[in-house]
């Protein structure tokens, strides 16, 4: 009995001295939760465009990605350039008063960024963002 | 004599030791970690911001835009109703016209060979003077 009295209290000090950690790691947690927001993760890679001004992005509608070299998403889903015309007619068509927010690669030709918001505006699209990076050049 | 000073873990000690190893703080601290490792990786701390992009609505329709100014922005150059400007008179001209009307409509006009990055720069310059509508355009037929 003595014996495994002493197992015990070996193990409750070894757990008590494990709790500064877990105050630790508990603060760490909250810190996390509460700092950082959860979002989906971007299908490729993009070097986002910075900025140094404006405030920060307010809605959470549509996304539209392009990458260095044009390629497309919308919402986590590739479409080839063809149907981008399409999807965003049916995107307008579902929800009218939605706003596209664009995020695109800095390094892309900004003639290309100027066709698609063509486009956005062909399928009656009324508010378009472009989504930047805080941040100076 | 000074008075004996209380054992904060007397109560502590008081509890039987069956009950306090009822709970054992290592699956605890296993989930805490796991949670904590997931959270990590998965929280985004970028603050995005968004540039409003008026949109021209006569852009598409080739109808001329009435008392918008026209900014070119060139590979390297750059041009406010057709005049060479460096980027301080730039910012300049564009209080200027701000003065006379503050919701007056820039229209920022981007070349051949101009990065994204450029264009955002240059609506940085223009937004930075207190303009608020400014728009993107590409020269007619791109």
């Amino acid at each position: 009995m003595r014996f495994r009295a002493r197992i015990n209290d070996a193990a409750r000090q070894r757990e008590d001295g494990m709790l500064p950690m877990i105050n630790v790691v508990f603060l760490l947690l909250i810190f996390f939760m509460l700092a950082g927001h959860l979002s989906a993760i971007d299908l490729f890679d993009i070097e986002a465009t910075t900025t140094e001004s404006e405030g920060p992005a307010q809605s959470q509608d549509a996304l539209l990605l392009v990458g260095q070299y044009g390629r497309l998403a919308l919402d986590g889903t590739d479409i080839p350039e063809q149907e981008l015309p399409a999807t965003l007619k049916q995107l307008a068509g579902v929800s009218p008063d939605v706003v596209l927010r664009i995020k695109a690669d800095g390094r892309l030709a900004a003639t290309r960024v100027v066709a698609i918001l063509r486009q956005v505006q062909n399928a009656g699209i009324g508010s378009v963002e472009l989504l930047a990076e805080p941040g100076s050049r | 004599m000074p008075a004996p000073t209380p054992n904060p873990c007397r109560f502590a000690d008081a509890l039987p030791s069956r009950r306090r190893n009822l709970i054992s703080l290592t699956p605890l601290i296993d989930v805490v970690f796991i949670l904590l490792i997931f959270f990590m990786l998965a929280s985004s701390f970028t603050d995005w911001r968004a540039i409003g992009l008026a949109q021209s609505s006569a852009e598409s329709d080739g109808e001329p835009l009435l008392g918008a100014v026209l900014v070119d922005v060139r590979p390297d150059s750059l041009r406010i109703s057709g005049l060479p400007v460096g980027p301080a008179e730039l910012r300049g001209r564009v209080g200027d016209h701000l003065d006379r009307a503050a919701d007056r409509l820039f229209v920022v006009r981007t070349g051949e060979g101009v990065s994204l990055q450029r264009a955002v720069h240059v609506m940085d310059l223009i937004s930075a003077e207190g303009a608020e509508r400014i728009s993107l355009s590409g020269l007619p037929g791109q």
